[in-house]
This record gives C-alpha cells, sequence and structure tokens, in this order.
C-alpha cells in the first residue's frame, strides 16, 4: 500500500513564509559583529554574549521543528477524519514559529541600531504572529476534505486459517511477522534528529546545555527508526519498539480469551500515535485506524495496529485456541 | 508474512521458507515493498540458524523476488511479469530439465515422473481455493 498524502501541503505555507521572512532578515541585517549580546536579564540588560548566527541556528532550527510537527500532526488529522472538522491544532506551529520570528526580528533591529537594551518586540510578535496565524487559520477553513485513499478492504483468510491449524496440529513451530514503519516515523528518526544535530554543532560554543539537550532529544527518536515489529509464535505475541528492538508488549497466547477486529480513531480514542492507554486499552500503532483488541483473562485489554487486521486476527486466534 | 518449519521434513529448512514466502506472494499475501523480519529475528523466533535464513534470503534475491539493502530490512521486490514470455519459460524448462534428469537417473520411468508433475499442479492449484 503507497503512502499518499491526505492533508494538502500548501496549508503549510504560513510556516514557510515565516521561515523565509526569517532569511530575508537575517541577510540584510547582516554583516553582524561576531560576538553580540545574546542573553539578557528580565530588565534587558544582557547577560552574556555570542555569535548572532548562533541565535539564528536556533530560531530557525525550533520553527523547522515545529513545522515538522505540524506537518505529522496534520496529516494524522486529516487521515482520521470522516468528515470536514476544523483542526484547532493546525494553527500550534504558526503560533510558536510566529513568536520566535517575530522576538528575532526586534532582536535583529536591535543588533543593527547598536543599541544593547533588550525590549520585548510586541509589535513584531503580534504582527509576524497574528498574519501567520490568521493566514494559517484561514487555510485550514479552505481545507478541502479527501477521503483517505487506503480504502478498507477486506481480507480472505481462510486459506490462511486452514493451514495455519494444520501446521498446528502437527505441533510444528509457528512466526507470524509485520512491521509498522510510516513514513512519519522516517521523518522523526532520521531528518528531525539531523536538523536538531546541525542546531546543536552551532550552538556548541555559545550555548553548551542547549547543545547537549538537543543532542539527547536527537539520540533518543531515531532510536524509534524501525518503528513497531509485532511477532506471533505459538506461546506468545511480542510488541518490538524501534532500533534496539525493546520488548514493549509481551502476551502468553495461553492467557488470551478473546480478540476481535477494532476501527479506532488515533487521535480522538488515543490522542496521538506511538504506545497509548485511554484509561482501559493499552494500544501499540504507528499508523492506521484499524487493529486487533486482546482481551486477556486478567481483563486487561490490548490493541495492536495492523496494516492486515485479517490475517494478525486470524493467527492470533489460531495460536491461542480461541475459536474461528 | 508467516512461515512454519518442519523440522522432521526432509526437505531442508531453507528450502520450506523459500517455498513458502513464495507461495505467500502466489496468493497475495505478501504484496510488493512488504517487509521481512531481520536475518537474526527470523532465526530466533524459529529457533533456526542463521545461516540457514541468510541462506534462503541469498536465494530469494537472486531469483528477483526479495530486495537485500546493507542496513535495510529486506524487503518483497516488484513481482517478475506473470506473462508466458520466451524467457520465463527457457528458465523454467532449464530448471525441469536438472529435476527431471535426476528423476531418471534415479530409476523412474517417465510416466511416473509424468504423474508426480501433475500431482504437484494439482496440490498447488488445489492450495489456492
Amino acid at each position: 500500500m503507497k503512502n499518499r498524502i491526505v492533508h494538502p501541503l500548501w496549508t503549510h505555507l504560513p510556516i514557510l513564509g515565516l521561515i523565509v521572512y526569517l532569511v530575508i532578515n537575517m541577510i540584510t541585517a547582516s554583516p553582524l559583529p561576531d560576538r553580540v549580546p545574546v542573553n539578557f536579564d528580565l530588565s534587558g540588560q544582557p547577560a552574556g554574549y555570542g555569535s548572532p548566527w548562533a541565535v539564528f541556528s536556533l530560531v530557525l532550527g525550533l520553527v523547522l521543528l515545529y513545522g515538522i510537527i505540524s506537518l505529522v500532526i496534520d496529516e494524522a488529522w486529516a487521515r482520521s477524519e470522516k468528515r470536514k472538522t476544523f483542526n484547532w491544532l493546525s494553527p500550534f506551529d504558526e503560533i510558536i514559529a510566529g513568536v520566535l520570528v517575530g522576538i528575532h526580528t526586534g532582536y535583529l533591529r536591535m543588533l543593527s541600531s547598536g543599541l544593547d537594551t533588550f525590549s520585548f518586540p510586541w509589535v513584531d510578535v503580534l504582527v509576524t504572529g497574528g498574519i501567520a496565524v490568521g493566514l494559517a487559520i484561514i487555510l485550514e477553513f479552505l481545507r478541502p476534505f479527501r477521503p483517505n485513499p487506503q480504502a478498507v478492504t477486506i481480507e480472505d483468510t481462510s486459506n490462511l486459517e486452514k493451514e495455519l491449524k494444520l501446521r498446528l496440529k502437527e505441533n510444528r513451530p509457528i512466526l507470524y511477522w509485520q512491521s509498522q514503519e510510516p513514513l512519519w516515523v522516517k521523518l522523526v528518526t532520521i531528518a528531525m534528529p539531523l536538523v536538531m544535530l546541525a542546531v546543536a554543532a552551532v550552538m556548541w560554543f555559545s550555548q553548551p546545555w542547549f547543545s547537549l539537550l538537543y543532542i539527547a532529544i536527537a539520540v533518543a527518536s531515531s532510536l524509534l527508526y524501525g518503528g513497531l515489529k509485532t511477532i506471533v509464535t505459538r506461546d506468545k505475541i511480542t510488541v518490538k519498539l524501534g532500533l534496539l528492538g525493546l520488548r514493549v508488549l509481551n502476551l502468553k497466547t495461553s492467557e488470551i480469551i478473546s480478540a476481535e477486529i477494532m476501527e479506532f480513531s488515533p487521535i480522538k480514542d488515543f490522542g496521538g500515535y506511538g504506545i497509548r492507554y485511554n484509561g482501559k486499552i493499552w494500544a501499540y500503532y504507528f499508523k492506521g485506524n484499524r487493529g486487533v483488541k486482546i482481551t486477556l483473562n486478567r481483563k486487561t485489554q490490548y490493541l495492536i495496529g495492523t496494516n492486515r487486521p485479517e490475517q494478525l486476527l486470524t493467527v492470533i486466534k489460531a495460536v491461542s485456541g480461541i475459536g474461528p | 508474512m508467516w512461515l512454519s518449519i518442519d523440522n522432521k521434513s526432509s526437505r531442508p529448512i531453507y528450502l520450506q521458507i523459500i517455498l513458502q514466502i513464495k507461495e505467500q506472494l502466489r496468493r497475495g499475501e505478501l504484496k510488493t515493498g512488504d517487509e521481512l523480519p531481520s536475518v537474526r529475528e527470523l532465526a530466533n523466533s524459529l529457533s533456526i540458524n542463521m545461516h540457514t535464513v541468510r541462506r534462503a534470503y541469498l536465494r530469494l534475491s537472486e531469483q528477483g523476488l526479495l530486495s537485500l539493502r546493507l542496513g535495510r530490512r529486506a524487503t518483497i521486490a516488484s513481482l517478475p511479469q506473470i506473462t508466458n514470455s520466451t524467457e520465463n519459460e527457457a528458465e523454467i524448462s532449464a530448471r525441469l530439465e536438472e529435476v527431471i534428469t535426476d528423476a531418471l537417473l534415479m530409476g523412474l520411468s517417465s510416466s511416473a515422473v509424468h504423474n508426480l508433475l501433475e500431482q504437484q499442479i494439482n496440490n498447488l492449484e488445489n492450495a489456492k481455493t
């Protein structure tokens, strides 16, 4: 199944505009001195010095980061839509990016005017933030509803069931394996850490603590590489996460009392993607809106997301011996 | 993707893996782009040797059914065109030649080979429905 982007990319034009505005501002403000005040106390007096490019990289990095996050969230929202709904999360990145770029604009004006005292640039923040957020809200209203192209096809698994039963009867070892690694996981595990590491490298000398924090987040998010893997054998169901193959779920098949296909809304039912708990069900999925819900004899429920729910259900039923 | 290994079978394990993956491809249970477990994962889960799995994967990759790239998980490659092209026929005919030569060497009559061939085709076709 090919991944197709459901959420129109033009709704992200405001943040793109902010990036262009930020870069143009920086270019027109150049050349800047090598050492400028980069930290200020509450009264606006300089408290630390560094390179203006480090400040620029920090702002650019953060804006890119929120842009990527918003790209992922908006796409997830659009995919879970049954009809057009107003995505109130969509202007979130423009609010943060608008404020950051506004502050940076005011900061650059302070630098080029030769002053040393920083006063919070309310006007810039309100103008850039306001325009960007306003545009984002208008574009969100204009956004058309596109039905999710990944139409549900119900797979016939009677063959699989027949064969599995035969093999189980013969007492042969069995392995069922599947993985979920959608595009957004690749973005979060490769593209985002690269951006963060670049920002960390630039900031290393001026703000080592921020750098370290960025490196830590970059390394942690790259560990998700590889996505979620579900492995079913005769005795157990295992869900493994990421590069290190961390076992996030390990169920004994003998404890399963029922299993069924469950259709869910990732955002409304569980508030996102990943490993989730909604007070009743532990869920494990990186994409899609269908999975297999497993109930154990101690009443705990688990949901394993899958691109092939019929297959997974058939296998789970066969190995745990719970009816047809 | 699913596999089941028969330790008692006279058929080598790597061949069992190859045949099962091919069968799932034929039935459409595995599709182009689907990922397969890593050699280590598969070997551990089925308690078999990693070399056995690697051998099966390499063979499938030589036949163009699997794409193996360093640092990436094995994925199903785009499948060969299902046409009666002369190229496909030539390859199958070469493989059959080897099998039939073996059979005749073992002393099987040509009618026995015919019967076996028909029996196998029937088995596979029946599994489809």
